[in-house]
């Protein structure tokens, strides 16, 4: 028989996500995905699932969860109280989860979103060869956010149940500090902007807004001002992209951007800083950091790290 | 004739080439992404590195030509321009200092060509509408422009493949589906086609013919 989970609240905004649509911007269609995804590897990882398997992304409020069967899960990403059958259980480890306990992620007390991986992974049917939920188009996944009483199905394995619930060393886990930095490099339009405009991108702390969400995270501070504003031809954009609205103001995008902007994008945050982007909270302050090319990839490099290590180390010897 | 153009990093997983159409998909491009005069590609920078895709790309710009699509199809949309689908009608034609049925004739004139599919699931960019609407973006957005709405602002002219906020200028509405992920094909429009719009009485007459 195969496994399942029942949602009993989803919180704020759950989504079914896994890395995301790729080859389908062509469409105008976001690649979605899991907004932090090395918190989604991770989760993955532990639980040896494939680094693609679709998790659940939670925001702020957390979520709770009932496995029909007995599964083993592992919950990484954001800093919140996580409980099982009311017992207080470690985040960034494999946890075994008897069969109609509930699992209670709380309030994040630092970061946005968690990351809830089940062993084998979440079964939904792929849409545009992806399980990810694109919100803003409401397709895939669930089809929308998921709700009180929904059944996700897992994805049956052939192998057991580990029995091991191995952690994630704290050292390759976040490190939360305020100012957040998030290390950039030169985007398309860098030569839009004046050097004065550079140091001011680069040498202020901004405010995250509230006004953030999957599709990017808006920065408030110090306004930019140039007469023949920040407009470009639209062209396509990534995830990490650091668009200069209108405004003045930035917006680092995020996995569930828009396919093309008309935004000049100076700066673009490296992909190993993005899981820190999409950890920001409304309040937070955050600066960019100017980096080479090579620091970006010894970047990658180090953040991945635990992606290659071999979890066979279980916690309870750690 | 080859193509002019410039290859541009955007940090270190995406590069984006100014120009051209005709691009090669290597190995380790996660994304393609066409646009009015551009082309972005969106790769894997544990799996390539950003000097080797921008070689890559220069060599792709160098080789690529100009000239029109191979195939071009032709789409006849109907848009049912009644006042309850028409939120902007009015005030375009005050804007324009033209009769509302001036406004429609002046939209369904042209042959638009679809430049490329952006902004949302589906949401084709056309490029061709007559000089007499050159309007702005509406001051605010509205928060919810309905499905099917066909608008344009800024020179452009687009249909919203679904409810969705949207700043541009709403003068009726097709019942055509622009967008339906489980599709083969799903996206009714892709670049390069040319699209005409006709007035219809009801939004049941207003579906979309492929030629």
């Amino acid at each position: 028989m195969s496994t399942s989970i029942e949602i009993i609240d989803p919180g704020l905004l759950s989504t079914v996500q896994d890395l995301g649509r790729q080859r389908v911007a062509a469409l105008g269609v976001s690649p979605s995905g899991a907004s932090d995804w090395l918190s989604a590897r991770c989760a993955n990882r532990l639980l040896g699932n494939t680094h693609n398997a679709a998790v659940v992304e939670t925001t702020m409020t957390g979520i709770r969860f009932t496995p029909r069967q007995t599964t083993m899960i592992a919950i990484t990403g954001a800093d919140a109280p996580v409980s099982v059958a009311g017992a207080q259980r470690p985040t960034w480890q494999a946890l075994r989860v008897r069969a109609g306990v509930e699992v209670k992620i709380g309030h994040a007390q630092r970061g946005v979103r968690c990351y809830v991986a089940f062993h084998g992974g979440i079964h939904v049917p792929l849409v545009l060869g992806s399980a990810s939920t694109d919100v803003t188009a409401g397709f895939g996944g669930a089809g929308r956010a998921l709700a009180m009483g929904d059944t996700l199905a897992l994805v049956q394995v052939e192998r057991e149940l580990p029995d091991d619930e191995r952690a994630i060393p704290a050292s390759a886990r976040p490190f939360w500090r305020q100012p957040a930095v998030l290390r950039v490099l030169p985007g398309p339009h860098i030569a839009r902007c004046a050097a004065h405009e550079i140091e001011t991108l680069c040498g202020q702390a901004y405010r995250v807004s509230t006004r953030s969400n999957r599709q990017g995270v808006r920065l408030e501070g110090h306004a930019l001002r140039n007469d023949a504003g920040f407009d470009v031809l639209s062209s396509g954009v990534c995830a990490g992209c650091v668009q200069l609205t209108s405004d003045g103001l930035p917006i680092v995008l995020l996995a569930e951007h828009h396919t093309t902007g008309g935004y000049a994008v100076p700066f673009v945050v490296i992909a190993a800083d993005i899981p820190d982007a999409a950890q920001l909270r409304p309040g937070d302050s955050v600066r960019f950091s100017r980096v080479t090319l090579a620091d970006a990839s010894a970047a990658l490099t180090e953040k991945t790290q635990a992606l290659r290590e071999d979890f066979d180390e279980p916690a309870a010897t750690r | 004739m080859s193509i002019a153009g410039d290859v541009l990093p955007v940090g270190d997983a995406a590069v984006l080439a100014v120009v051209g159409d005709a691009i090669d998909e290597g190995t380790a491009a996660l994304d393609v992404v066409p646009a009015y005069a551009s082309v972005l590609v969106r790769f894997d920078p544990a799996a390539a590195q950003l000097a080797i895709a921008m070689a890559t790309m220069r060599g792709a710009l160098e080789q690529a030509t100009t000239g029109p699509p191979a195939i071009v199809r032709h789409i006849d949309i109907g848009v049912c321009f009644s006042n309850e689908y028409a939120l902007d009608l009015e005030d375009v034609a005050q804007k324009t200092e033209l009769a509302p049925l001036q406004v429609i004739e002046e939209f369904c004139r042209p042959i638009y060509r679809v430049a490329f599919l952006g902004f949302s699931a589906g949401f084709p960019y056309l490029l061709g509408l007559s000089d007499k609407l050159h309007l702005p973006r509406l001051p605010t957005p509205r928060v919810k422009v309905p499905a099917g709405s066909v608008a344009f602002a800024a020179g452009q002219c687009g249909i919203y493949p679904r409810n969705s906020p949207g700043g541009w200028r709403v003068l009726g509405k097709t019942g055509a589906t622009i967008f339906d992920p489980a599709k083969a094909e799903p996206a009714l429009l892709h670049p390069g086609d040319s699209v005409r719009f006709h007035a219809v009485d009801s939004l049941d007459q207003a579906t979309a013919v492929v030629r």
